[in-house]
């Protein structure tokens, strides 16, 4: 099923911690692939990959300007809500004090 | 993997089955057996479905490359809690006060919308962008 495979690979997009801060920082604006690049230590084609999994996913859209590729925000609502929770219990799982000073 | 042309078919199919459905509905007059005020409050609770299903893919579908991005996910979770407070009115508040505590929320989310719309034209357009 279409329906299913898209969900798949938005839950598959958001099950990374890097791909979330991507949409993270899309949330202020556009962004450059080099200025989204420049704000994590990995490389380009790591990079590259994150870009092509969050585009296949339909989270987000690239246009060329010029020489650089510039990444913009496509998110639905549930989309969003879907990311802002994913992003609270990644921080909260990935941070054992949090959870500690949350108890 | 479904082809998207058999998808739009079946799409297509299953909105005539659903036409075909109500109309049969109608012609034999089986709402009458159904309490009035039911079939009211579903009506309600449809078309506040129906802005939920719109306000949710409204700022994916609205993609101007990241121009307003701001105002439409305001716009798009404005409307989505409107539709969600209609639909909850319809649902559980007495008839009496159902039409019109769903229409001030959806009103009220609405006139945030055309507000929020027209401030991002007003910055675009000191900032000569339009």
């Amino acid at each position: 099923m279409t329906n299913l495979e898209g969900m798949n690979q938005v839950f598959k997009a958001l099950s990374d911690p890097t791909r979330r801060q991507v949409l993270a920082l899309l949330r202020d604006g556009p962004l450059s692939a080099g200025e989204l690049a420049g704000h994590f230590d990995v490389s380009k084609p790591t990079m590259s990959a994150h870009f092509t999994i969050l585009r296949e996913a339909d989270l987000i859209e690239s246009t060329r300007q010029g020489k650089s590729v510039v990444y913009c925000l496509k998110l639905s609502v549930l989309e969003d809500a879907l990311l802002g929770f994913t992003s609270l219990l990644g921080s909260r799982l990935g941070n054992p004090q949090a959870n500690k000073k949350g108890r | 993997m479904m082809k998207p042309h058999t998808k739009t078919l079946g799409l297509a199919l299953l909105l005539a089955a659903i036409i075909l459905g109500v109309a049969l509905v109608v012609r034999l007059d089986l709402l009458a057996a159904l309490d009035n005020t039911l079939a009211q409050r579903c009506t309600g609770v449809i078309a506040g479905v129906l802005v939920m299903w719109f306000a949710n893919v409204v700022p994916k579908k609205i993609s101007a490359a990241g121009r307003g991005l701001a105002t439409r996910r305001a716009v798009g979770w404005t409307m989505l809690l409107s539709g969600l407070g209609y639909t909850l009115a319809w649902l559980w508040l007495p008839l009496a006060y159902a039409a019109d505590t769903a229409m001030a929320l959806l009103g009220t989310g609405l006139a945030y919308c055309v507000w929020r719309i027209l401030r991002c034209r007003a910055d675009r357009t000191n900032r000569g962008q339009v």
